[in-house]
């Protein structure tokens, strides 16, 4: 079974990304794979530790680079100033770039390290060779961003920034440019106010990975140490009840809700409560004993006693009696 | 319900410092405006390339709304853009010329005036000593969208009546303030407050009828947290600790205002219901304890080892109040009767750790191994306790009773859920412009709930879960880079009928910069989940492609061209079970829908633009819907410092089901903008 499910996806994926490889293979043709490999060689020795007399100092990099001079730097530029940096005083750019004698010498950009072009991982490395601290570095483990080769200049730009902290744009701009279907999704009627500014998409994620949302593989930024993101602003859904509905814990708010935008009311994700509901609520054996169920692995959610008569309206939104749906402090059935 | 207007006393406040600070510099030298990105809030520069002391622009000016028909409810509901005087926006860097307390300080509001969501962020720094930021937003949550348990659906009369809606303002404020004294010593320090209040509509639930109600929504949760991060050579920590308060005072009420009939307009058991009054009163309260630890290890040059505890605590002490009246039911043998009073009491402990650990391997220059161990794990232990008091207490059918009867009742609960993740994958460089991945993702979890003094009749729920991964990243010539991921999960067995089961997934995004000026990016997103047990067969196909094309020639200057699109499809189909006759339907659900965005900025002439475009969204499926926003903007300036703006924002909104609830309406603003 499972080797027949993978056949399609492996055939959707693997063709044309090997279509994909073998052409740029030939496109980079074996003299630029040469030298490309050459500066490979380069880049990982700049950000390793050189002796002194391999750098030349942030002055002799501005006689040609005048507009990436360290002062001209919105945040770097501390790296000259501040005195918890003074190894690097003087060298801003060779902190990054690596030593520079070489390439100062004979103004061959081979001989220095350069993020453009560099392979991600690479790239990144070197900034977190100072960045690695706090939780941006502890979940790295758990970014999309890192596993799929997203540099930190994808996104963080040190000479020219349009926003803090060091963002090549605005900082829901920037995200949508990759994911434009999330960009798309927020054109629909009910969703977050993302574009009118009330929001940002790093108030609920964390672009630099996080394992809170390992259950759902959207890097959440936690709330109340390690709780989803919504409940910062829906704190009135976080609990702890008496009463919890199961699927709000482990499902997360998205079995429900589809927290972009929807064109249904309350962002659900069915067009009608009822379907919602009814699609989990299946499961014949309510009160039974375990074995008494269809199997011990059967799911959670039990079918609604037989007095919710579908055919009326009156019973067709179910929140309309079970009015405390997220969790209830007095109502094993969320009425009240 | 009714528009908050209290913020436009803010907003007269703000427009007269703005306009202060605007007379301040007016001897300043004018600095071109830059290019606006539409539907993208507006942002402070990362640093101002000035040496002036303010900088920056403000929008005011007055907003009118012309409906053109449909239902006011709706258009609060999604829009909520209302008339008067507004503060649209402003963005201001004050920069210190001199040694001061701080560098430089940047005001932001966006907004202001009775607007449904407006923003202030001010943030303030020292270079090498603190960076201090606040943020306070007010947001407003209207919702009056028609209920489909609204009785008269029945009679065939339409109704324009939520069952569940409200007019709230949600305040929302956070503090943060980072200091720097060493680079071994980082401290930081986070209050954050978020209070929602208002008014809503809501029903009384009692036993064989519910009954349309006021409620008054007021709860508040402060939230501080402190830490510091510890920098070493090899080694990074993060230490935090932190503490929560929240409170909730609901009130659901009714009359006195004559009898309520409720949703049930039929004779339960030979009697008529009706509620008389009713005011049910709830105090809850929570307190927690939060503390998240992280480690970075780079023991050795080819090595990364990091982990994360994460712990927070929440207790509950709620009380209710209760007291109705009226010709009411009591379950559960259904007693009749004209006056009930509760009062209860509910606690709840629930501890929540959770952890990773992680080991990054770079055996090769080429390849890596990433390994990590994820766990989440809560417990709730809960107890309630409800004492019922019943006056005037009759019998159902003529049948006898006492005329008063009180009764109590107590709830243990028990809730564990543990769940786990493992995964491993291994990253490859096959060429300096190829890297592939591949590995394998293990997801195993329980989950109890129920009765702990009854274990045999608790809810039980079982997850495990593989799942091969696989991706690829290619940065081909001419700036065109394609990411590929992919996903195949066979599973055994998931928590609840929907959830990911055997389910393949398949993303693939490109990027395509062919000119300085130009860029392509598209995506394409594919999820298939099935879940072949026979009493779930699920079904569910889900396909998203997008493309964006941005064109900026000459830096933007005359201009720019956004346009993005959407094809989005859903199919869902699952047995469910209807009651009453407990017979097997399908629930099916469908969703097609195109989802255009377009937008122009024309540079008209140094500092005069004009901005048009919007967006569109035409769904078809289970509940095809049309929204239309399209918006022009136009900014003409008439002094060095000072400009014109105008804007014209449309939005059209119907439903094929539901054509009571479609609205048009047109929103026109006139203001200045003054530039400093």
């Amino acid at each position: 079974m499972f080797v027949t499910r993978l056949k399609l996806p492996l055939a959707l994926f693997a063709l044309p990304v090997l279509g994909l490889v073998v052409w740029s293979l030939a496109a980079a043709g074996p003299g630029q794979a040469k030298q490309t490999a050459g500066d490979q060689t380069k880049q990982e020795a700049a950000p390793q530790p050189a002796p002194p007399a391999e750098y030349v100092g942030s002055e002799t990099c501005s006689g040609c680079h005048a507009d990436f001079a360290p002062d001209k730097l919105a945040y770097h530029k501390e790296i000259d100033v501040v005195k918890r940096l003074s190894e690097w005083k003087g060298r801003a750019c060779e902190s990054c770039h690596g030593p520079g004698k070489a390439h100062a010498e004979s103004a061959d950009p081979k001989l220095i390290f350069s993020f453009k072009g560099a392979p991600a991982a690479k790239a990144s490395q070197t900034c977190l060779k100072c960045h690695a601290q706090g939780l941006r570095s502890s979940g790295r483990a758990f970014d999309a961003h890192a596993r799929n080769s997203v540099a930190c200049g994808s996104c963080h730009t040190v000479h020219a920034p349009k926003a803090k902290p060091l963002l090549a744009g605005v900082p829901n701009g920037l995200c949508v440019t990759c994911h434009t279907n999330v960009k798309a999704e927020f054109f629909r009627p009910y969703r977050h106010r993302l574009a009118e500014g009330a929001i940002s998409c790093i108030d609920c994620h964390n672009p630099h990975g996080s394992p809170i949302g390992g259950r759902t593989t959207a890097q959440f930024r936690a709330s109340h140490g390690n709780e989803q993101p919504c409940l910062k602003c829906h704190s009135d859904k976080r609990g702890p009840f008496t009463f919890e509905h199961v699927p709000v814990r482990t499902e997360g708010c998205s079995a429900c809700h589809e927290p972009h935008g929807s064109v249904n009311p309350r962002m659900l994700v069915r067009h009608q409560v009822r379907f919602l509901c009814l699609e989990c609520h299946t499961t014949p054996g309510l009160g039974l004993p375990a074995g008494a169920r269809p199997s011990g692995t059967a799911p959670m959610g039990q079918t609604p006693p037989a007095f919710h008569d579908l055919r009326s309206p009156r019973y067709r939104n179910c929140t309309t009696c079970h009015i405390k749906i997220h969790g209830s402090y007095m109502s094993g059935i969320f009425e009240r | 319900m009714k528009t908050a207007s209290s913020n436009n006393r803010v907003a007269l406040v703000v427009l007269v410092s703005a306009l202060w600070a605007a007379a301040g510099s007016a001897q300043q030298q004018p600095a071109p405006a830059a290019a606006p990105e539409p539907q993208q809030p507006a942002q402070t520069a990362a640093a101002p390339p000035s040496d002036r002391p303010v900088t920056g622009s403000i929008d005011f000016g007055y907003r009118w709304t012309v409906k053109e028909y449909g239902n006011n409810n709706m258009y609060r509901s999604i829009v909520n853009l209302g008339d008067g005087p507004k503060l649209f926006d402003a963005a201001l860097s004050f920069r210190s010329l001199r040694p001061s307390y701080t560098d430089r300080v940047d005001v932001q509001l966006n907004s202001w005036g009775g607007e449904p969501y407006s923003t202030a962020r001010v943030s303030a720094r020292k270079e090498g000593i603190y960076e201090l930021g606040f943020v306070y937003r007010n947001i407003s949550y209207y919702n009056n969208i028609p209920s489909f348990a609204n009785p008269l659906l029945e009679s065939g009369l339409p109704s324009f009546d939520s069952q569940n809606g409200y007019d709230i303002h949600r305040r929302l404020f956070d503090v943060t303030l980072d200091i720097f004294p060493n680079r071994r010593f980082s401290p930081y320090f986070v209050y954050s407050r978020s209070a929602g209040t208002g008014p809503g509509l809501l029903t009384f639930v009692g036993p064989g009828n519910e009954y349309l109600s006021n409620r008054r929504i007021d709860d508040a949760v402060n939230i501080f947290r402190a830490g510091s991060h510890l920098n070493f050579s090899k080694a990074n920590f993060t230490l935090e600790f932190g503490g929560s308060r929240f409170r909730d005072d609901l009130r659901v009420f009714y009359g006195p205002g004559g009898a309520n009939p409720g949703n049930r307009r039929t004779p339960l058991l030979g009697e008529t219901l009706r509620l008389d009054s009713a005011d049910q009163q709830y105090g809850g309260g929570s307190t927690t304890f939060f503390t998240r630890h992280s480690a970075t290890l780079r023991p050795f040059r080819w090595m990364d080892l990091s982990g994360e505890f994460l712990f927070n605590q929440p207790s509950l002490n709620a009380t209710l109040r209760e007291l109705a009246a009226g010709n009411l039911v009591s379950s559960p043998d259904l007693r009749r009767n004209t006056g009930q009073t509760v009062t209860g009491t509910a606690q709840a402990l629930r501890p929540h750790p959770s952890g990773t650990a992680s080991l990054v391997l770079r055996p090769l220059d080429r390849l890596r191994i990433v390994q990590s161990y994820y766990t989440d794990r809560f417990h709730l232990s809960s107890f309630s306790a409800l004492n019922q008091n019943l006056t005037g207490v009759a019998g159902l059918l003529g049948f006898v009773l006492p005329p008063a009867v009180s009764e109590a009742n107590t709830n243990l609960v028990y809730f564990s859920s543990n769940y786990n993740r493992y995964q491993a994958e291994a990253m490859f460089d096959l060429h300096p412009r190829v890297t592939v991945r591949g590995g394998y993702r293990k997801i195993w979890s329980e989950v109890l709930h129920g009765d702990p003094s009854d274990p045999e009749a608790a809810d039980r729920g079982r997850q495990r879960q593989q799942v091969a991964l696989a991706g690829v990243d290619v940065r081909l010539p001419a700036n065109l880079t394609l990411f590929g991921a992919a996903e195949v999960s066979s599973g055994d067995s998931a928590l609840v009928r929907t959830s990911l089961l055997d389910y393949q997934r398949v993303k693939v995004r490109g990027r395509w910069k062919p000119l300085k000026w130009a860029t392509v990016n598209g995506t394409l997103a594919l999820l298939r989940n099935f879940n072949g047990r026979p009493d779930i067969n699920l079904a569910y196909r889900s396909h998203e492609s997008s493309l964006s094309l941005v064109l900026s020639p000459r830096g933007g200057r005359r201009l720019n061209l956004m346009l993005d699109y959407m094809h989005s499809a859903l199919a869902s189909d699952m047995f469910i079970i209807l009651v009453p006759f407990f017979n097997r339907d399908i629930s099916r659900y469908d969703q097609n829908g195109h989802q255009v965005g377009a937008y122009v900025n024309l540079g008209l002439t140094k500092n005069a633009r004009f901005d048009f475009g919007g967006s569109m969204v035409v769904v078809d499926g289970s509940r095809p819907t049309r929204f239309y926003q399209p918006q022009a903007d136009l900014v003409l300036p008439f002094r060095s410092k000072v400009s014109w703006i105008a804007g014209w924002r449309f939005y059209d909104f119907n439903e094929t089901q539901f054509r009571s609830e479609a609205f048009r309406s047109h929103l026109f603003l006139t203001g200045l903008r003054i530039t400093m």
